[in-house]
């Protein structure tokens, strides 16, 4: 049997990726990630960095993959959200080999990617979605009107948990100023009760971010960082459990840049098992920001025969994953 | 809790059916929950059993809803209500609706209307419920009753008390949300406050978007 080959470009935001599959096997998934200091990130900075590695990563992934780019069938890349600056590069990069190699181009949504990695790897038909990751924090599933999409039934009200953990390490100066830095700093902490903030499926972070930095000031810095970081995941993990039993789903996926921390995977687990729910991780290259997961999108579409003109693969910074339109059978 | 028959099981809490001293009850009972930080656990289980108890205490004296008998540290023992969940009754009726509409009409005006003067006077008192559907309403021939107060809040936030009229809009029909209103609006005399700001809320970007399907629907 012949299975289609195809590239996925992600560059939504600090990582630029590159990764090649051929039908359901991963072939290459090469990255590139923006050093990351404690100030954030200024966009155009990322983009030159993107726009700089973007042909070696290129290169890279074909011969890891053993193929030359005219052997590819389609390329697929990041359409959003994300930044806009570092979205442009991957676009860039996808239209150019689409109209060099006459290659079919798909636009991928980011979040969705993410979600549809997981739930091929194992094999899931309706699963509940927890998404989080810097920017966003949602509780998902599919719903098949209008049109079949993931629908978003629970998110942050204010900001991203990555965000919200993110910020606290600038201000406890850890570095690299991210979560596996809080994780870390976070073992054999004691808890100390914080605010805690869940509405339905919706949750917020803000008010429990500034709580935790005050503190700062006058606790130990092991048990701020667990206290913090348990509270929000309870946060999550209460709002999912309500999700669950209201949908009635049997099936639960973890996916997005947090996805990686463990303890979270823990508490998660611990719900599935308690319900008889079926639970998927994908291994971290995966959760993190990679090409790989846009390919995947992009062989569903390319199977489904979707099609897209050069001057219909836009970009769209705020590109919800509910606005994206699921032509395939799940 | 093993001698008690389990009536339901929601995400937070277990319902056993039981007897009070000659009295038809139901226990609400927050079973610990492994997976997060044991006080936190507690402080989250103990505390919003409290909560709802007091709640419960004040809205059963000003609108039927089950009355508290019993308190424990993470169980309530209630008063068990007579009655239909109004989801299952809705949802039994569509399809049949047309057979004789203007009955059905009348029907729904009486219960929609006693549902909206319900949730008036609990906003009188400042009562805000937090999951206002219909899941959450029992019907017994013409009379209504308001059960599981474990998400409300004693509130004179505008804001939240808008957050009860938008779950019970989203989940009715347009004809059954009028007649709601219009008894919303006669029983309450800051109405018109909470529904200016249901309005605001409706065209905030996330609800907007999120609206297009209703959370019942799966």
């Amino acid at each position: 049997m012949i299975y289609m080959i195809i590239m996925g470009i992600e560059s939504s935001a600090h990582t630029i990726g590159v990764g090649v599959v051929e039908g359901r096997k991963i072939l290459s998934n090469k990255r590139k990630m923006y050093p990351i200091s404690n100030k954030g990130i200024i966009p155009s900075k990322v983009a030159e960095f993107h726009s700089k590695h973007i042909p070696s990563l290129i290169r890279d992934a074909l011969a890891e993959s053993k193929i030359n780019i005219e052997d590819i069938d389609a390329v697929a890349y990041t359409k959003g959200p994300g930044i806009g600056a570092c979205l442009r590069i991957g676009q860039i990069a996808a239209k150019t080999i689409s109209r060099q190699f006459d290659k079919p181009i798909f636009p991928v949504n980011h979040s969705v990617a993410h979600i549809e990695i997981a739930r091929i790897m194992f094999n899931m038909h309706d699963p509940l979605v927890l998404y989080v990751s810097g920017g966003n924090s949602l509780i998902l599933g599919i719903i098949n009107k209008p049109f079949r999409h993931y629908h978003v039934y629970g998110e942050t009200l204010d900001i991203g948990i990555g965000n919200a953990l993110d910020n606290f390490a600038r201000s406890a100066n850890l570095l690299p100023a991210w979560g596996s830095s809080v994780a870390k700093v976070a073992e054999g902490g004691k808890y100390i009760a914080m605010p805690y903030n869940v509405k339905g499926m919706d949750f917020t972070f803000t008010g429990l971010l500034k709580y935790a930095t005050d503190l700062l000031a006058k606790e130990k810095l092991p048990d701020i960082a667990y206290s913090f970081q348990e509270t929000m995941f309870s946060m999550l993990c209460e709002a999912t459990e309500r999700a669950l039993f209201l949908l009635g789903k049997k099936e639960l996926i973890l996916c997005g840049g947090v996805a990686q921390n463990k303890r979270l995977n823990e508490m998660l687990q611990s719900i599935a098992d308690s319900h008889g729910v079926k639970f998927g991780v994908a291994p971290d290259q995966f959760n993190a920001d990679n090409g790989a997961m846009i390919a995947v999108v992009g062989l569903e579409m390319l199977e489904n025969k979707d099609h897209y003109t050069l001057s219909e693969a836009t970009i769209d910074q705020k590109f919800r994953a509910d606005k994206f339109e699921i032509k395939w059978q799940l | 809790m093993q001698k008690y028959r389990k009536l339901n099981e929601g995400a937070e809490a277990v319902i056993y059916a039981s007897n009070f001293l000659g009295i038809d009850a139901i226990i609400k009972y927050r079973a610990a929950k492994d997976y997060r930080e044991e006080s936190l656990d507690k402080m989250l289980r103990y505390q919003r059993t409290k909560k709802e108890a007091k709640i419960l205490s004040v809205a059963s004296q000003v609108v039927s809803a089950p009355k508290v008998l019993f308190l424990e540290k993470d169980r309530i023992f209630m008063q068990r209500i007579k009655g239909t969940n109004l989801l299952a009754i809705l949802q039994a009726n569509t399809g049949v609706i047309e057979k004789n509409a203007n009955l059905q009409l009348q029907a729904d005006k009486n219960l929609f209307s006693k549902i909206g003067s319900a949730l008036a006077v609990l906003h009188g008192n400042n009562i805000v419920h937090g999951d206002f559907t219909p899941a959450n309403i029992l019907v017994d021939k013409n009379s209504i009753s308001i059960i599981d107060f474990g998400l409300a809040d004693i509130s004179q936030m505008i804001e939240d008390k808008a957050v009860d009229l938008l779950l019970m809009k989203r989940a009715i029909s347009n004809q059954q949300y009028t007649a709601f209103l219009v008894a919303y609006r006669k029983g309450y005399n800051k109405a018109p406050e909470v529904i200016k700001r249901l309005e605001k809320i409706e065209r905030r970007g996330r609800y907007q978007e999120r609206t297009l399907a209703s959370t019942t629907e799966k």
